[in-house]
C-alpha cells in the first residue's frame, strides 16, 4: 500500500466513525443507547439492516465462492424477500405493540422466563461465535496479503469497533452504518468497473459471460431435488426462507436495527428496501467473482492466491509445478483467444476446441491441487483453500493508488458495521434478558446504560479473544451460515409457536426447544449428509412438533389428575 | 416521534408484499434466462 492508500483508508474508516459519534454526541439516554431513540427513518433503518448482514466475509468470501464454483450461491438469498414479508406482516406489529427491547422479551411475555432465557442463550451462543469470525475473517486475509502481523490487526479492528459501540450505542451504530454501507456500495461498484475494464480488448462483456458459462460459472438456478446438494432453488426458497425468517425475526442483531425506527411503517419500509435490493446486490457481488474468473483466464494468477503460503513449499517441489502450471495456462490462453475471435466472427466454436479447453482446465487444476497438497505436506496447519484471497489480490495488483486504500477501507467498514451490530445486540440481550431480569430489576436508566456499556466491552473482548484462536473454515461465508443454521431453527420454532399456536404454554415450548436443539446438533455431527440450510427447517419443525406433543401430554396428565381428585 | 400527515394515503401493505413476490419471480426468471443463454 502506498501513502495515498493509507491516507484514504484511515480517513474513510476514522472519518465515518468520528462523524457518527459527533452527530450522536448529545443522545445518550437509555432510549438512545439501547433503542436508538426510536426516531430513525426508513433509509437509515434499511441501510443499517443491510450493513448488519453484509460483513467483510460477504465481500471477501463471496467473490471467491463464485470464482471457484459459480453463481449457485445466489440461491441462498431467494428466501429472503419471503422472510422479510413475514417479519414485516407478523413480527413487527407485535414487537412494536408490546414495546419490547429484545426479541426474547416477547418469549418471556408469551411463555415464561425459562423459555425467554433459552431463546436468549441460543442467540448469545450463536452470535458470540459469529462475532469472532466477523473480526477474524477480514483480519487474516488482509494481514496475509498486506504482510501485517495478524494479532495486532485483529486487536486493532476489534478495539476500534468496541470504542464507538461502547461510547455511542445503538443510535451511533445505526447512523455510522448508513455511511459505511454507502461507501461499501460505491467501492464495490468501482471494483466491478475495474474488473470489466481489465478484460482484454478482444473480450467484450458478452464474450466474458460466454466464457463464464462455458466453464460452468453461470449456473445460477438448480432445480435438483437431491437433499445432499448444497445450493438449489428449493434449499433457497424453503431452507433459505427459514434461515432468513429466523435471522431477521429472532436474531437480536437485526431486531435491534429495525426496532430503532420511529414507527412500524418506517421499520417495514426499511425491511422492504432490503427485500428488493438484497438479491441484486448479492448477484452483483457473485458476478464480480465470475468476472474475476474470466479476467484471470487472460492474466496469469499465482498458483495460489494466498501468496504468503507460496514460499512454504520447498523450491525443488514448487518450481516444476509452477513451470507446468504456466505452460498449461499459456496454452489455454492462446486457445481461448482463438475461440473468442471465432465467436466474434460469428463462427461456431468447434467441440474439439471446447474439449481442449476443458483438458487444459483439468491440467491447471491438477497443478494447483498438487501445489496445495505440497503446501499441507510442508505445513500441516496451512489451509488448502485460497478463494477468500482472490478479490483482495486483484485489488492490490490492478487498482490505482488511492482506490486500493478505499477498497481496503471497504473491507474494514464491512467488518466493523457487522461487528458493531453484533456487540450492540449481545450486550443488550445480556442486559435486558439476563441482568435486568435475574440480577438487578430496579436500577435507574443511567445504571442500565452503564451496565450495557460494560457488557459491550466484555463481549467485544470475548469476540477478539475468540478471533485470536480461530482457524479458517473451508469457506468463511459458509461457516457463518452453518453456525446460524444450527441454532436458528429452534429459536424460530419458539417464535412461531408463540405467534400461531396459542395452545402451547411455557413448559412444553421449553421442552420442545431443548430437545430440538440437541437433535439438530446430533444430526449435524453425525455421518448423515444433509445440506446445512435444511437444519433451519428441521430445527423449527422439531421444536414445534415436540412442543405440541409435550403440551398434549401435559394437558392429559392435568385432566387425569383433576379427575382423580373429584 | 414524527406525526403522520393525515392526508397521506395509508400504505396498502398486501400490495407491497405482492409486488415483492412478483419481483422475486422476475429475478429468478432473469437468472434462469442468463444461465440458459450462456450455457
Amino acid at each position: 500500500m502506498t501513502a495515498a492508500d493509507w491516507l484514504v483508508m484511515l480517513a474513510t474508516v476514522i472519518g465515518i466513525v468520528a462523524y457518527g459519534l459527533w452527530t450522536t454526541r448529545r443522545h445518550h439516554s437509555g432510549s438512545d443507547f439501547i433503542r436508538g431513540g426510536n426516531d430513525l427513518k426508513w433509509g437509515t433503518i434499511g441501510l443499517s439492516v443491510m450493513a448488519t448482514q453484509a460483513s467483510a466475509v460477504t465481500f471477501l468470501s463471496t467473490p471467491g465462492q463464485s470464482y471457484e464454483q459459480g453463481m449457485a450461491f445466489v440461491q441462498n438469498y431467494l428466501g429472503l424477500p419471503i422472510a422479510l414479508i413475514l417479519v414485516s406482516a407478523v413480527f413487527i406489529p407485535i414487537f412494536f405493540r408490546l414495546k419490547v427491547v429484545t426479541a426474547y422479551e416477547y418469549l418471556g411475555q408469551r411463555f415464561d422466563q425459562k423459555t425467554r432465557l433459552l431463546g436468549a442463550i441460543l442467540f448469545l451462543l450463536q452470535r458470540g461465535l459469529s462475532a469472532g469470525i466477523t473480526i477474524y475473517a477480514p483480519a487474516i486475509i488482509v494481514a496475509s496479503i498486506l504482510h501485517w502481523p495478524l494479532a495486532p490487526t485483529i486487536i486493532l479492528t476489534g478495539f476500534f469497533v468496541i470504542l464507538y459501540t461502547v461510547t455511542g450505542g445503538t443510535r451511533t451504530v445505526s447512523l455510522t452504518q448508513k455511511y459505511q454501507m454507502l461507501t461499501i456500495l460505491a467501492g464495490m461498484t468501482i471494483a466491478f468497473a475495474y474488473v470489466v475494464k481489465g478484460l482484454p480488448d478482444f473480450v467484450t462483456f458478452d464474450d466474458a459471460l460466454y466464457l463464464a458459462g462455458m466453464n460452468q460459472r453461470l449456473d445460477t438456478v438448480n432445480f435438483s431435488v437431491d437433499p445432499g446438494e448444497r445450493y438449489t432453488i428449493w434449499t433457497g426458497l424453503i431452507g433459505g426462507t427459514f434461515l432468513a425468517l429466523s435471522y431477521f425475526g429472532t436474531d437480536q442483531s437485526q431486531v435491534q436495527r429495525y426496532l430503532a425506527a420511529n414507527n412500524t411503517t418506517s421499520s417495514r419500509i426499511g425491511l422492504m428496501f432490503n427485500a428488493v435490493l438484497k438479491i441484486p446486490m448479492q448477484f452483483g457481488i457473485l458476478l464480480l467473482g465470475v468476472l474475476l474468473f474470466v479476467f484471470y483466464l487472460f492474466h496469469q494468477p499465482p498458483i495460489t492466491f494466498n501468496r504468503g503460503s507460496i514460499e512454504q513449499v520447498p523450491q525443488e517441489i514448487r518450481a516444476p509445478l509452477e513451470a507446468r502450471y504456466t505452460e498449461a495456462f499459456e496454452q489455454r490462453q492462446a486457445v481461448l483467444r482463438t475461440a473468442v475471435e471465432q465467436r466474434s466472427a460469428g463462427e461456431e466454436i468447434p467441440p474439439e476446441t471446447k474439449a481442449q479447453i476443458q483438458q487444459l482446465n483439468d491440467e491447471i487444476a491438477e497443478q494447483k491441487s498438487a501445489f496445495k497438497s505440497a503446501l499441507v505436506a510442508a505445513n500441516p496447519k496451512a489451509s488448502k483453500q485460497d478463494a477468500d484471497y482472490v478479490f483482495l489480490s486483484f485489488v492490490l495488483e490492478n487498482l490505482p493508488s488511492g482506490l486500493v486504500g478505499l477498497l481496503i477501507a471497504v473491507i474494514f467498514l464491512a467488518a466493523m458495521s457487522s461487528t458493531a451490530s453484533e456487540l450492540n445486540a449481545l450486550a443488550s440481550t445480556t442486559m435486558v434478558d439476563i441482568y435486568k431480569t435475574l440480577i438487578h430489576r430496579t436500577g435507574s436508566e443511567k445504571h442500565y446504560v452503564w451496565i450495557t456499556r460494560i457488557f459491550t466491552l466484555g463481549w467485544g473482548i470475548l469476540a477478539v479473544g475468540f478471533a485470536m484462536t480461530l482457524k479458517l473454515f473451508e469457506n468463511l461465508i459458509e461457516a457463518i451460515n452453518i453456525i446460524g443454521s444450527l441454532f436458528y431453527g429452534t429459536v424460530l420454532g419458539l417464535f412461531l409457536i408463540a405467534f400461531f399456536i396459542k395452545k402451547i404454554q411455557g413448559h412444553a415450548a421449553f421442552f420442545g426447544g431443548v430437545c430440538a436443539e440437541i437433535m439438530v446438533l446430533g444430526l449435524y455431527f453425525s455421518p448423515i449428509d444433509i445440506g446445512y440450510l435444511w437444519f433451519n427447517l428441521l430445527g423449527c419443525a422439531l421444536t414445534m412438533v415436540i412442543a405440541y406433543l409435550a403440551q398434549i401430554l401435559l394437558d392429559s396428565r392435568r385432566s387425569a389428575s383433576s379427575l382423580s381428585q373429584t | 416521534m414524527t406525526h403522520k400527515n393525515p392526508t397521506e394515503p395509508p400504505i396498502r401493505w398486501n400490495r407491497v408484499y405482492a409486488g415483492i413476490l412478483v419481483w422475486l419471480t422476475v429475478m429468478i426468471a432473469l437468472m434462469r434466462w442468463l444461465m440458459q443463454s450462456y450455457s
